[in-house]
């Protein structure tokens, strides 16, 4: 028997499991959407942190948040910040389009825990009220877009265009070993004229390079914050200058060029700067499958195909014919680009579903974004360090 | 949504129950709001202002 607590919403009591930090919203969101396996990406856990501690911060410095409430407060987000309570966060990601629960979740369990650190009943919203404090001039509907916005841009930093310089750097590597490899060429997959193995490879790292180019342009897009829109882009219950200074505080903690969008209007009706993005990966997609394939095609053989390239031996590739090599690299990686080429329709899709004053389809886009993101960037990752750093002409 | 002006009045678990009484007994929410007396007639007039609502905008706090 699961021992239980009682917790309240505008709505009235819920039952909560006694060992767990989150309240009502979230309780009646787990009984509502448990839907499938997939919860609400991780990386949202510590962009909301991020975002909390920020907010807190502004209204304190503007006079609205008591010392006591901000200390608490900034010391829970620094507790999230540093790896605690991610267990806490158990929403799934098809729940309501606007994230709101996953927001009542952070600012529950917020609250929650600067409950025990004050000695206070969970559930008694003292001294910490989970909205008129945690969620202090804030809304859900400017929350949750500034935590993906905030999610992605982390990631794409911190993961995906470092992956993507490693594999880039290795292609060049090969291209300027094998610049004085000549080989021949081919249109049509036909003959043609002569041409370096430097050469052709010298495209492979110029066209990783465009891609980094054009994440970095997307990402310009992303730095925009909707933080200080509130409800509807207006700003309602949040006071003037907040905006401003809370997305100084988020680039300050996040070391990323974070503003306040000068129209919020724009990015809370819709999230383009999110599909932009995801279309940058869509085209580094294309790019690494393209890669990819010549290696499996200049690779063909050892004994009756093209022949050019030797391929590593990632392991005995048939279990029927002995000795066989495959170029199961490419092929784990144009599968990726498939799946990621595949899921930047559902982000268009979603971006498109922008109706009047919100975009309802926010957990479908950043769930998307991330898996995405995460499975390029590991793809791009495990090709810079075997099949593509690996090949050599025969 | 009117009734979101006055959360960081009367805080957003009164808030929400002056929505919710004027959904049941189908009243005004300014009439909501008298009857439970969480406001005096001119503070709601004041506060709830559809005019002032547009922009960044705390009424008079006193939740902090």
């Amino acid at each position: 028997m699961v021992e239980i607590r009682r917790e309240t919403d505008s709505l009235g009591v819920v039952e909560v499991p006694a060992d767990k930090l989150w309240g009502a919203q979230t309780q009646r969101s787990l009984e509502h959407f448990s839907i499938g396996q997939d919860l609400i990406p991780r990386e949202m856990i510590t962009a909301y942190a991020t975002l909390k501690k920020a907010a807190a911060n502004a209204n304190h410095a503007g006079g609205r948040l008591d010392d006591s409430i901000h200390r608490l407060i900034v010391q829970v987000c620094d507790e999230i910040l540093a790896g605690q309570h991610h267990d806490m966060f158990p929403l799934h990601v098809w729940m309501t389009g606007s994230g709101t629960q996953f927001n009542m979740n952070v600012n529950e369990v917020i609250s929650n825990r600067c409950c025990q650190l004050a000695g206070t009943a969970l559930g008694s919203k003292t001294p910490v009220h989970p909205n008129d404090h945690v969620n202090m001039s804030q809304s859900s509907n400017d929350t949750f877009p500034s935590a993906m916005y905030i999610a992605a841009a982390v990631n794409v930093k911190g993961r995906l265009l470092p992956a993507v310089t490693a594999l880039g750097d290795a292609i060049a590597a090969k291209a300027k070993e094998w610049k004085d490899v000549v080989k021949i060429g081919r249109t049509h997959m036909q003959d043609a004229t002569p041409i370096t193995l430097g050469q052709e490879w010298s495209g492979y790292a110029g066209m990783l390079s465009d891609n980094i180019e054009r994440i970095e342009d997307a990402l310009k897009g992303v730095y925009r914050l909707a933080l200080g829109g509130t409800a509807v882009g207006t700003g309602i219950n949040a006071a003037p200058g907040f905006a401003e200074a809370a997305a100084a505080e988020i680039a300050k903690l996040s070391g990323l060029p974070f503003v306040s969008a000068p129209n919020k209007f724009i990015v809370q009706g819709a999230h383009d700067a999110l599909v932009q993005l995801s279309g940058t990966f869509r085209t580094l997609a294309v790019s690494l499958y393209k890669i990819a394939n010549d290696v499996r095609l200049m690779s063909c053989g050892p004994r009756a195909g093209f022949a050019e390239l030797q391929i590593p031996e990632n392991e005995p590739g048939s279990s029927i014919m002995p000795g066989k090599v495959n170029p199961t690299q490419a092929e784990a990686l144009t599968m990726i680009a498939v799946q990621v080429m595949a899921n930047d329709v559902a982000v268009g899709f979603g971006g498109a579903a922008g109706y009047l004053e919100m975009n309802v389809y926010k957990p479908l886009i950043i769930s998307t974004l991330r898996t995405r993101s995460r499975s390029s960037a590991t793809g791009a990752q495990t090709s810079a360090s075997s099949s593509l750093r690996e090949p050599s002409p025969i | 949504m009117l009734v979101t002006a006055l959360s960081p009045v009367i805080g957003y678990d009164k808030a929400s129950k002056i929505a919710h009484y004027a959904m049941d007994h189908d009243l005004t929410l300014k009439d909501a709001a008298l009857k439970l007396g969480f406001v005096t007639d001119e503070l709601f007039d004041r506060v709830v202002d559809p005019a002032k609502m547009v922009k960044p905008y705390v009424a008079e706090e006193t939740i902090r």
